[in-house]
Parts: C-alpha cells; structure tokens; sequence
C-alpha cells in the first residue's frame, strides 16, 4: 500500500504543480485586476482625493463599465455557439496580422490604401466578463471589434438604422443579405416571432425583408427580447479605445481625459 | 511499485489459466455495460460529425436551431469524448486492471451503477447542448452546469474500485499498463475538478478562462486518452507477439516523461492571445518536449513488434493497436508543431485544431480502443467474432477516413489560416476558398459513418452472444502457411 502512496504522491506533484502554475495562478490573478487609471500620476494639489463628479470618475479608468443587459446577451451568444465560429482577439503584429485586416478589427481607415492598424486586444478588455470569448475557431470574422462595424450614426452624425437593421436581417438569415450569399453562418430564425401586422407601417423594430425570405402578407418578422440582447452585446465589442500608458507601456496621443 | 514493473512474465501453470477464465466471467457485466453504451455513443457521435461537417457547407440543411454549427459541434465532440472515448476507455481498464492484479472481479454492481450515472450525465448534457442550455465557449467543458457533479460523482465510483481492486492485487510486481492505468484513474477527476470549480462555481475568470479551459481540454487528451491508450497498447502488444516489452527503461521514460511534462500543455493553442506571453510559450515547450517520451514509447512498442511484423496483418487486435500507435505519434507531432509561433500564425484558432482532435481522439485513441474490443470481447463473451471480412473493412474504411480527414484538415488549418491572414482580401474569399477541404471532410465522414456501422453490427452480434463458438480466434485474413514452416498464432502467450 505504501508503495501506491508514493506513486500517487509523485503523480500529485507531476501534476499539482502546473495545475497551480498553468490554471490556479492565472485565475487568481485575473480576479485581483482592478481598472486602471488613466491619469498614472495624482492630481499634485490633492494625491489622495477621489473625483468628486462621478462621470468623470468613470472616463478616468479603463474598462470604465460593463452594460447589464449585454449579460443576458453573451448568454444567448454562449448558448448558440457563436464562439465555435467567431473569436474575439486581435493579435499583436508579431503573431499575426489581425491589425491590420478588414474584418479584424473595427472596419478600417485607410491611408492611402494602407490600413490604419487597430491595437492588439489586452488582458484588461475582458476584465468584466466570466469567460473571455476568445473563440474556438475562426470560421466567421473575429469580433473583437464588431461594435464599431454597426454605427447607429453616419459619418455626418445624422442618425442612420441600416447598419443595425442589416445586422438583425444577418441573425434572422445570412444568406439574404444580397452580398452575404456565400455567408456559412447559420440563421437564427428561433430568436425571432411573426406576428399580424397591426398597422400599414408595421411595428418600428419589424424586419424589413424582401424577396424569398419576405413573410406572408400582413404578417412581419420581430424580433424577440433574445435576439435584443444579442445585438445589443455585439453592438457593445469595442476593444479599441486608447489604453491607460501604464497597460500599454507607451503614451497614447491623448492619454488624459 | 513505483520502483520496478516486470517485462518478463512469470510461468504459466494450468490455476493460471483456470483463474484467468475466471476473472474473464467475473468482468462480463461491467465491461460489456460498459462497451455497449459506448457502442450506442458511437453511433450517436459519428451522425452528428456527419451532421456538423455537413453544415459548414451548406447551413441550410436541416434547418432547425438545435442543429446550428454552434451547437452540433460541440455535442459531437462531447459525445465522442464523454460518450464513446471515456466508456470505451473504463471498460477496458476495468478488464486490463482485473486481469494484471489476478484477481476475480468482487463488486460489479458498484461500475454498473456508475455507469448509468455517467450516461445520465453525458445524456443530459448532450442533449443540453442541443437544446440551447450548455457553455457553448469553454471548449470540452461545454455541458451545462448541472452535469458536471454527475460525472464526477460516476467517476469517483470507479476510483474506488480500481484503489479496491489493486490492493486487493495478487502478489508479484505491477505491470506498466497498471501505472499508466493509475494515472489516468487519478488525473482526469482531479484536471475536471479544478477546471469546474474555476469555470463554473466561482466563475468571473476574465482571460484566465480560455487558459484554463484550454489545459484542461489538452489534458483530457493527454493525461487521460494517452495514459489509457498505452495501458492497452502494452498489454497487447506484448500479448499478441508474445515477447516481452522491449526495454524497461524506455517504459520509466515514457511514463514518467509523459507525466511531469503534459500537465504543462494546453495554452499553447492561445499564441498572441491577450494573455501573459509566458503562458503559451511554457506550453509550447513542454509539447515540444512531450516527443522525447513519446519516442520512447514508440520505439519500445516498435522493438517489441520487430520480427512479428506478419502477425500485424493477421490479428485484429495487434493491427488496430499499431495503426493506435502511429496515431500517438502524429497526435504529438501534429501538437508540438502547432504549439510553435511560426506556424501559430496561420493556424491560430483554425481548423488545424480540429486536426488535433481528430487524430488525438480518433486516430490514436479510439483506434487503440477498437483494438482492446476485438481482443477483450472473445474472452468475456467466449465466443469469437464472426468474420475476420468485417474487422478488414471496418480497418481499412476507418484508417483512410481518419488519416484523410486529418490531412485534410491541417491543410486547411495552414491554407485557409494563410488566406485570412492576408489583410487586403476579402473574408468571402478564405470562406469560398475552404470549402473543398470541407467536401473531402464530408466524404470522409461518410466513410466513417460505414466503418461504424459495420463495428457496430459486429459488436452487437457478439453482445447478443451470436458469434464464432468454434475455438481459433478470428483473424483478418487466413494465414497462409508456409510448407516448411509451422505458423502459430500465440494470442495468449505471454502471461500477466
């Protein structure tokens, strides 16, 4: 019997080791992460004074807040396998070439055709989230960035709703995007209900369909409080604002705020 | 017992082989428990891998939410693992573990009734996953929460009767099979238990959840599929040629090579990840140097073999086994290459990943696993299986498959990896540009889905207790015998 106990006690340091090393460790780490302040030296007249105005309290760390309800939508993103497909990391341009790519990070600037590199995603942007969604595969286009890819306003500021309204007919069916047609991605129709049309504009969030997906007459596709929140957490993928110069080791153009 | 195991098999005496028939009788519940339900996940997970392979292609197929990519996948590659790998696994531990300490099986009810709490387990979580409620994002730890306390609790039946059963050991120094069958008694709750209670309990893991899950994922292949895999691959391998394992030594560094470096692995998937650059590298490291026991392993196995190599035409087992054997081998090399920067590059989070899984779990370890049933089945029903035609189609149809469908998808790991990486194409052209890669892997599925059926049938014929009652085992083809020489097939040659 003895003898087992060794075996087992070797075999409990082979393995208790890195179990520390590779998994404990890390997770303890990530749980003892605070935000970090954008300003890294304090304010010269009064050191030790928090902020009195609480919104500015907010813009002065990074990640400044995680919205409640994009919680209900990284389940809906857990529960479908969207991670299977999509990842949401921007590697650093020592391993790859996700900066620079279209898709990769938000939808470039160009300079004279050469794309304005969005930064490398960093530990702290996932600091609020169970379980980063790095993803499985990539399948899809990475979504680190997706948020910026949908603005609610144009260039000019005027409010514009394609963007958001295509990325709804996206989830409803890929593949009716009329430059989609090659999309593998599949259609979540159960996260969204036909309903009779109550009146002749339909309701102001009703999917605009035409063609061979467009629903009976008098009937229009909603979409449910799931798909919502599903939207909402992909509208909220932002993962290139400027970083605290502590985190990054460089100073940002703009550092204070 | 950590000092020494034995090559050289004692004497065989008429009680030995009396007591041998015994303990085979005695292992007939559990192990054909446990060999059927994994038959059944079989099944189940080759249709959905059809299934899933089929929808990357054309998503519309089949278009209902519980059979999206997102969710088919995963189900597929739990059903393999917890449904088929882990039961085909347990069942031959549990025979291999009861013949190596010479003693009759006491408590079989105890495996039966973990048994059905594992297939309770895996079947909720399956269909959890099908049904919308699992964590789709952590990669081999996608069944819903609630499943997890299940498959432990079955788990750790299991462990207390393989710590009952080895005490309980008829004296005489313990075998290498027994070492390695500890371990993965040992590991795999422990690796479960930490990435749970991490991932699931206390949650709020941020970045450190990939890490973990990561690990985790390449240790369920590496400390629980190798271990298992080896302990059948030494017991049969020195069975069917009856010689003794080759070199001492090299078992020592393989075992314990394999042992201090795999629990390191796992983040090297995660290169360039936000995550501290250490991490992946330490990994990658370790997976690099994971060949050095590797090689021993194989060598021992290679030397064991020499000399005999006719017989690897001839009996099922010892074929299937070898064919295991090599999977081990590009299993570890296929890894060791992707855990390098250069090559991360365009295989990061690609279907190169998907090429890892299916050598580690198919080529090597359920290939070595087909090789354990054809040899343990006879002997527990004690009848023979009905044609060696079969087992020549079921081996040949899952061979190709499954070295295809890895070819197939490195390649596309490396090629479609390379197309996204070129920044001023368009994400229509990687996705146009795959999808031949994804035909060959449909066709290849297909030839799996044969391969499994043809087992299967096999397999229940053989449950049913409708085999061969005639007393020469079963081989692939008829030896031919050479005039001048006598030709035997030892299948029981070398005592354990």
């Amino acid at each position: 019997m003895s003898s087992l106990k060794s075996f087992v006690l070797a075999l409990a340091a082979c393995i208790g080791i890195p179990t520390w090393i590779m998994a404990v460790r890390p997770y303890a780490k990530e749980r003892e992460r605070q935000p970090v302040a954008y300003q890294s030296t304090p304010d010269p007249a009064n050191p030790t004074a928090p902020p009195k105005d609480p919104e500015a309290f907010k813009n002065l760390y990074y990640p400044a807040s995680y919205a409640g309800d994009n919680k209900r939508g990284e389940r809906v993103y857990v529960r479908e396998g969207c991670a299977q497909c999509h990842t949401q990391v921007v590697r650093p341009d020592y391993a790859g070439n996700d900066q620079v790519k279209r898709f990769g990070g938000k939808e470039q600037e160009y300079k004279k055709d050469v794309p304005v590199p969005v930064r490398q995603t960093h530990m702290w942007d996932y600091m609020h989230e169970d379980f980063a969604m790095f993803g499985q595969r990539r399948v899809g286009p990475d979504l680190a960035n997706a948020g910026y890819r949908f603005p609610d306003k144009d260039s000019k500021g005027v409010p514009d709703p394609k963007p958001i309204a295509r990325l709804y007919q996206h989830l409803y069916d890929p593949r009716s995007l009329e430059d989609r047609a090659w999309s593998n991605c599949p259609s979540y129709k159960h996260l969204f209900v036909e309903k009779v049309k109550e009146s002749v504009e339909g309701r102001g969030d009703a999917l605009q369909l035409s063609g061979n997906v467009a629903p009976k007459d008098g009937y229009e596709i909603v979409p449910t409080d799931e798909a919502k929140a599903l939207v909402n957490y992909l509208l909220g993928l932002k993962r290139a604002e400027d970083l605290p110069s502590s985190i990054t080791g460089s100073q940002p153009k703009e550092q204070t705020k | 017992m950590s000092q020494e195991f034995q090559t050289v098999p004692p004497e065989i005496t008429p009680e030995d082989i009396l007591q041998r028939a015994a303990i085979d009788k005695s292992t007939r519940l559990p192990v054909l428990f446990f060999f059927t339900s994994a038959g059944a996940w079989l099944l189940i997970a080759t249709v959905l891998g059809l299934l899933s392979s089929i929808k990357l292609l054309a998503p519309g197929f089949l278009d209902l939410e519980y059979f999206s990519y997102g969710r088919v996948q995963p189900a597929f590659v739990n059903a393999l693992v917890y449904g088929w790998a882990f039961q085909a696994g347990i069942g031959v531990m549990i025979w291999i573990m009861a013949r190596l300490c010479r003693t009759e099986l006491r408590n079989p009810v105890t495996l039966v009734v973990a048994g059905h709490f594992w297939n309770l387990g895996v079947t909720l979580g399956v269909i959890g996953i099908l049904g919308g409620m699992g964590n789709l994002h952590m990669k081999l730890l996608e069944f819903p929460p609630l499943v997890w306390p299940i498959l432990l609790v079955a788990y750790s039946l299991l462990v207390v009767w393989m710590v009952i059963m080895f005490t309980a050991r008829r004296k005489g120094a313990v075998y290498i099979s027994q070492w390695y069958i500890l371990a993965a008694v040992f590991s795999w709750p422990w690796i479960y238990l930490v990435a749970n209670s991490l991932l699931n309990v206390m949650k709020q893991a941020g970045v450190a959840g990939p890490m973990v899950a990561s690990w985790y994922a390449n240790n369920v292949l590496f400390l629980w599929m190798v271990p298992v895999g080896l302990a059948s691959a030494y017991f049969i391998i020195p069975k069917i040629t009856a010689k003794p394992v080759h070199s001492y030594s090299l078992g020592v560094l393989g075992f314990w090579g394999l042992m201090v470096l795999a629990p390191w692995t796992g983040a090297q998937e995660l290169i360039g990840g936000p995550i501290p650059a250490w991490i992946p590298a330490w990994a990658g490291m370790a997976q690099i140097l994971l060949l050095i026991p590797t090689l021993a392993v194989v060598l021992n196995h290679y030397h064991t073999v020499r000399g005999s190599h006719d017989l690897v035409t001839l009996s099922p087992s010892l074929r299937f086994t070898f064919f295991g054997a090599i999977g081990y081998v590009t299993t570890c090399v296929i890894s060791a290459l992707l855990g390098s920067m250069s090559v991360s590059r365009y295989t990061f989070l690609s279907y190169a990943g998907d090429a890892v899984q299916m050598t580690g779990y198919y080529m090597f370890f359920s290939m070595a696993m087909f090789g354990a049933i054809y040899f343990i089945i006879p002997r527990v029903t004690g009848c023979e299986w009905v044609t060696g035609k079969r087992i020549r189609l079921h081996f040949w149809l899952s061979a190709y498959a499954c070295i295809f469908m890895c070819f197939l998808l490195l390649i596309a790991g490396f090629s479609h990896g390379a197309a996204i990486e070129k920044w001023n194409k368009t994400f229509e052209s990687a996705t146009i540009f795959s999808h031949g890669y994804l035909l060959g892997r449909i066709l290849m599925w297909l030839m799996l889905v044969v391969a499994n059926f043809v087992f299967l049938k096999h397999l229940a014929t053989m449950v049913l207790n409708r085999g061969r009652k005639a007393g020469q085992p079963t081989l692939i083809h008829e030896p031919v015998m050479p005039s001048d020489a006598e030709l035997t097939i030892p299948t029981e040659g070398v005592q354990a």
